[in-house]
């Protein structure tokens, strides 16, 4: 099953989804072209069948690496209060993460593998863009954006291929993960 | 009838020099914006003569260069009225020269005068080019955005601090993050927002639907955090001027300066002068004729105040003002709505809230009221528990 692929409502992204999406060729992986554009992007946002692109703003950006460097730096870094912004920030944007929602910061070193179950969204943190990956498409998840992800068309995130990987997950607390489980 | 002695003191001039633009935004209130008339210099003698020898200069005021864009003449015309305006000015009071500008033309010669000349800058943006651009336009329906930014980076290479005004669409509503990193990444450290507003030509605003004033709310709470949450600090009108109406509860029997005859006075190019709200000149009402009640090579303030139409309208602001003394909870801080937001959404002086009212004054008020409370709310508790609040860190 292939995602419908589309911005979020309340957000701008620069570029077009030419330079984001990738398909399957008989020789690698290559831009789609026009009529396989639109059959993949949705020209509105669907909030319940969609991979639905954000982007963070720079002054959170900031924020994020502000918060790791005081990790390193004297062990202060408050995790939990970034999160929390990020979850208020979502929400302002009408794009709230469900309420029981996990927060984890991830760094998927070169080879390493990502567990997607209960994703709900993935933000790029890293410089390079993050890969994501279903049957036949792949979505190119620039530095400071973010995907929110269909929980019922889960892509495999693409190990990096020189310098690692930085996101921040959020997934479906408990009770979605039930709820899911009962749907399927 | 207002006498001259209770009319004024003059607090703004607005004097504009051409009607032309060079831009086209959608929500412009401008209805001659084509025209590219010029002011003469007779004209612009008459009008300083006029102001100066009204009676209305009895303290410091500002002159503002607007409605049209003021950088369409170049640097030296307004050399030349600077040198004019100090002929002219016999009243012993500083005259703050100031420009509302769209920043698209400005060149190091505009920056040289600028600086020599001590003027006031405003330049007018609407956030980062993908708001910017939506509806401050070319004729030809190109962006602005970029002409404008490189307009903001040349004021700043010279060393000019300015101010910004955003205007406010139903688009801009859910972006305050991208408007705040807008701010913050040009250096922008005195911020104004308007809202689109129903005037004049713009007919229609896009925040005139259901649902507006909680986005608003929602918008400008979320922007107000990120002000006060930031390292660098940003000047906010609208929270400034809600703090100060806190300090300084207005007397019902004060009107405020677009609602006092003469606190501020617009001259057109042609020499046509009205009052009130600056909108209002150029244009006119089915009821009330044209609002240029006369022209500073003929008219003097004394005749304008006895004239019938102008004593009718004057009673019919205060009236307005009054009734919202006597219904709305917000005029002790705000002192009654603008007349010309009045008349361009109601059709008549005499009433009194405005969708203007409850976005611009009762929004940010309310808002900016909850960021007070919850800042001294901190500031006691920080005062009341040092040492808890030591040991937690």
């Amino acid at each position: 099953m292939k995602p419908a692929f589309a911005i979020a409502s309340n957000f701008h992204l620069d570029g077009g989804w030419e330079d984001r999406l990738l398909v399957a060729a008989s020789d690698g992986w290559r831009a789609p072209r026009e009529d396989e554009l639109a059959a993949l992007v949705a020209e509105a946002p669907r909030p319940h069948a969609a991979a639905l692109l954000f982007v963070l703003p720079a002054h959170m950006r900031e924020r994020f690496w502000a918060m790791l460097g005081e990790q390193a730096a004297e062990g202060t870094g408050d995790f939990v209060t970034f999160a929390e912004e990020l979850r208020e920030f979502l929400a302002f944007k009408a794009l709230p993460p469900p309420a029981e929602s996990v927060f984890d910061l991830l760094v998927q070193d070169v080879g390493g593998m990502v567990d997607a179950a209960g994703l709900w969204a993935l933000v790029n943190f890293g410089d390079e863009p993050l890969l994501l990956d279903w049957p036949g498409v792949r979505l190119r998840v620039g530095s400071g954006e973010g995907c929110r992800i269909d929980p019922h068309c889960l892509p495999g995130i693409m190990t990096p291929a020189e310098e690692p990987n930085v996101m921040v997950a959020i997934r479906q607390g408990p009770a979605e993960d039930r709820a899911d489980k009962l749907q399927s | 009838m207002p006498a001259v002695s209770g009319s004024g003191p003059l607090e703004l001039l607005v004097v504009q020099p051409t009607p032309f633009c060079n831009i086209d935004c959608s929500y412009c209130y401008l209805p001659d914006r084509r025209n590219t008339r010029k002011i003469t210099a007779e004209i612009l003698e008459q009008t300083f003569k006029w102001a100066f020898g009204s009676g209305l200069v009895r303290e410091p005021f500002t002159l503002l260069w607007h409605a049209g864009e003021p950088t369409v003449l170049p640097a030296s015309f307004y050399e030349a009225a600077t040198v004019l305006l100090e002929r002219c000015n016999d009243s012993g009071f500083e005259v703050t020269q100031s420009f509302q500008t769209n920043a698209t033309l400005i060149t190091d010669a505009w920056c040289d005068f600028i600086k020599r000349r001590n003027v006031h800058v405003g330049v007018s943006v609407d956030g980062p080019a993908f708001l910017h651009d939506r509806h401050r336009k070319t004729r030809r329906g190109g962006g602005t955005f970029e002409k404008t930014l490189q307009g903001m980076r040349r004021l700043h290479e010279h060393g000019i601090d300015f101010n910004t005004i955003t205007v406010l669409t139903a688009d801009s509503l859910g972006y305050p993050d991208e408007l705040f990193d807008f701010f913050v990444e040009n250096r922008v450290t005195s911020v104004s927002f308007n809202v689109e507003e129903i005037e004049g030509p713009n007919v229609a605003s896009s925040l005139a639907v259901s649902g507006t004033e909680e986005r608003f709310r929602r918008f400008y709470s979320r922007f107000l955090d990120l002000v006060l949450a930031a390292d660098q600090p940003m000047e906010v009108r609208e929270f400034n001027t809600a703090r100060s109406a806190l300090a300084h509860r207005l007397d019902p029997g004060l009107r405020t300066q677009e609602s006092r005859p003469f606190a501020i006075l617009n001259v057109d190019c042609e020499g046509n002068f009205s009052t009130y709200s600056p909108e209002l000149l150029g244009l006119s009402g089915p009821r009330h004729g044209s609002f240029a009640f006369g022209n500073v090579a003929r008219d003097s303030l004394k005749a304008v105040l006895a004239e019938p139409r102008f004593i009718a309208l004057d009673d019919e602001i205060r009236r307005g003002v009054e009734r919202c003394h006597e219904t709305c909870s917000y005029a002790p801080f705000c002192g009654g709505g603008p007349p010309g937001n009045k008349f361009f959404e109601n059709g008549d002086f005499a009433t009194t809230e405005t969708m203007s009212c409850r976005l611009h004054k009762q929004a940010t008020f309310d808002v900016a009221l909850t960021k007070l409370e919850r800042l001294a709310a901190a500031e006691e508790r920080i005062a009341a528990a040092p040492e808890g609040l030591a040991a937690a860190q």
